[in-house]
């Protein structure tokens, strides 16, 4: 579990802080999305949840251990892993079981457990059979998949992913969006971030940022259902629920929680 | 002027057991001014394609005419093409290496040997097309704007070029919504108002179908469909077939047409999708 507890950052160079007074907890097994546009301060959210920044103000615990000892920095980081968005920035070795190895073995790890590891931790992104090619001559959506083999062979609680799948065409961003719902099946806890929205609608729950805030914190039927906050917030509403949400104003009887296509088609059928 | 491809091939590695086709007996007309998106799986050719048309890459075998040069596998001086067939290439932000952010975009200009003035003449006019704000950042550095700002200013150096031309690959890939829906936005005006001739790659069918007039599905190096913009997305089953999706919106029009209701088309648009359903609902 992680809580934040009143927690602003301010860059040294800034006037105004990235994050502004949050306060929130993000529960064991959830699957978390965060979204909002640049500069709304996802990404230094996310980077205090593993003590890559300290708060200027206010407490983040992961696991009762407050970032703010140093003390528990590598506890936390081991607890707390993360995947960025350019695959090709965080792949350090020339053969993809080094690659997911490399996270373990600075941790001193015992060889032979390290190999269950990797083993494992492919195994779990569906990358097995890539074990011995290097990382460089993979796609865009297999090297992010690397990129979270690595991360769960330090066997984390929680994963934060950045935009992890900004830079990805659609076929790599589906391959990394299904490997991030098997982990969550898994139990693992999960913080999305993202500017896709349609990414949102298989979460359990959505936080909107917007000028260091957290301003909406809700399932995504609810947040989908607030069309006119979201535009405000200048966040792009998913077509399918922009469409449905337009025929509701024009007076067509569709329930509120219409999120995916298939429940659009399903409602409209016996409409038309 | 336009664009005239005509039995156009590409291999890389030629001779080589790494020998493949980044484009095979590809022929193509595009018309003065039109908008056309060229979409496909990644290695389809999208971006070779774009590399033939402003003289990156000669053809191993075939012609072109490009803005009346003609192109073939012959070594030539493509000078004159360049500066008439703008090319954005991915992530150009990562090509800004300028102090300032006029000086950047002055850069191109610079090196065809105009004037001061005109260059200067040249940057304010680009930098007001693409909807940054000259007085105030002419001066800045390029690397202390925000991304969306940051890929305009690399825009505005194609365009200070003043080509007839404008080819994008993948112009919004990793911008915001807002970033991406105001870019999209500026390159329709360009459009409209300059007559420039657009030729934009996108992994986004929704933006695809936002800005073209026509489509154009590239697979294996081939051409494998070329339609006007609403006549696009109406054989589903071929997308699937090239590993592609339609816009989700034609989608749903899709799967209402499959139920058996009446809509004509497979509109990609959240409106034109709106208007028919309203319509059906109201004859049902």
């Amino acid at each position: 579990m992680i809580r934040l507890d009143n927690v602003s950052f301010t860059y040294d160079e800034d006037e105004f802080p990235a994050v502004d007074d949050v306060s929130l907890t993000i529960e064991e097994g959830s699957f978390v999305v965060l979204i909002g546009h640049n500069g709304s301060g996802k990404s230094t959210l996310a980077k205090l949840l593993n003590a890559l920044l300290i708060p200027t103000e206010g407490d983040v615990w992961v696991e009762e251990m407050n970032t703010k000892n140093e003390e528990y920095t590598w506890d936390i980081r081991k607890n707390v892993g993360m995947v960025f968005q350019n695959p090709d920035n965080q792949l350090v070795a020339t053969v993809v079981e080094e690659e997911v190895a490399f996270g373990p073995e600075n941790l001193g790890i015992d060889p032979a457990e390290i190999e269950l590891r990797v083993t494992d931790a492919l195994e779990q992104v569906g990358m097995s059979e890539y074990r011995h090619r290097p990382p460089h001559m993979l796609s865009g959506g297999q090297k992010q998949r690397i990129a979270i083999a690595g991360v769960l062979a330090m066997q984390p609680n929680m994963i934060v992913f950045d935009e992890s799948t900004a830079m990805l065409d659609p076929q790599g961003r589906n391959e990394v969006l299904e490997a991030i719902e098997n982990l969550k099946e898994k139990g693992m806890t999960i913080l999305l971030i993202t500017h896709f929205m349609e990414e949102a609608t298989v979460a359990d729950r959505v936080l909107v940022m917007d000028k260091g805030k957290v301003v909406m914190d809700a399932p995504p039927v609810e947040i989908f259902s607030r069309v006119e906050e979201l535009r405000e917030y200048q966040m792009e509403i998913p077509q399918v629920i922009e469409l449905a949400h337009e025929l509701r104003e024009q007076g067509i009887s569709l329930s509120e929680d219409i999120l995916e296509r298939e429940e659009l088609v399903e409602e409209l059928c016996p409409l038309l | 002027m336009s664009i005239t491809l005509k039995n156009i091939s590409h291999e890389y590695n030629p001779g080589t057991t790494f020998a493949t086709f980044g484009l095979k007996d590809v022929s193509l007309h595009i018309a003065d001014g039109e908008a056309v998106g060229i979409i496909g799986p990644t290695g389809s050719g999208k971006s070779t394609l774009l590399q033939h048309i402003n003289g990156l890459l000669r053809p191993t075998s075939g012609e072109l005419e490009v803005e009346g040069i003609r192109i073939t596998s012959e070594k030539q001086n493509l000078s004159e093409l360049r500066k008439n067939v703008g090319l954005v290439f991915q992530y150009p932000e990562y090509q800004l290496f300028e102090e300032t952010i006029a000086k950047d975009i002055a850069f191109g200009p610079l090196n065809l040997g105009l004037a001061q003035e005109e260059v200067d003449q040249r940057v304010k006019e680009a930098m007001d097309l693409i909807g940054l704000d000259y007085e105030s950042l002419k001066d800045r550095s390029p690397f202390e704007i925000s991304g969306g700002q940051k890929r305009r200013v690399a825009i505005a150096g194609v365009l200070a070029m003043n080509p007839s031309v404008l080819m994008l690959d993948e112009p919004t890939a990793g911008l915001d919504p807002l970033g991406r829906s105001q870019l999209l936005e500026t390159l329709r005006t360009l459009h409209k108002t300059k007559k420039i001739t657009l030729i934009i790659i996108s992994h986004s069918m929704e933006e695809i179908a936002s800005i073209s007039q026509r489509i154009i599905l590239m697979k294996n190096g081939e051409i494998r469909m070329d339609k006007p913009v609403e006549e696009a997305f109406e054989d589903v089953e071929f997308f699937e077939e090239c590993g592609m999706d339609v816009p989700v919106i034609s989608r749903v029009m899709y799967e209402l047409r499959k139920a058996g209701k009446p809509l004509s088309r497979n509109y990609a648009s959240v409106e034109e999708a709106r208007e028919a359903i309203l319509q059906a609902v109201r004859h049902a």
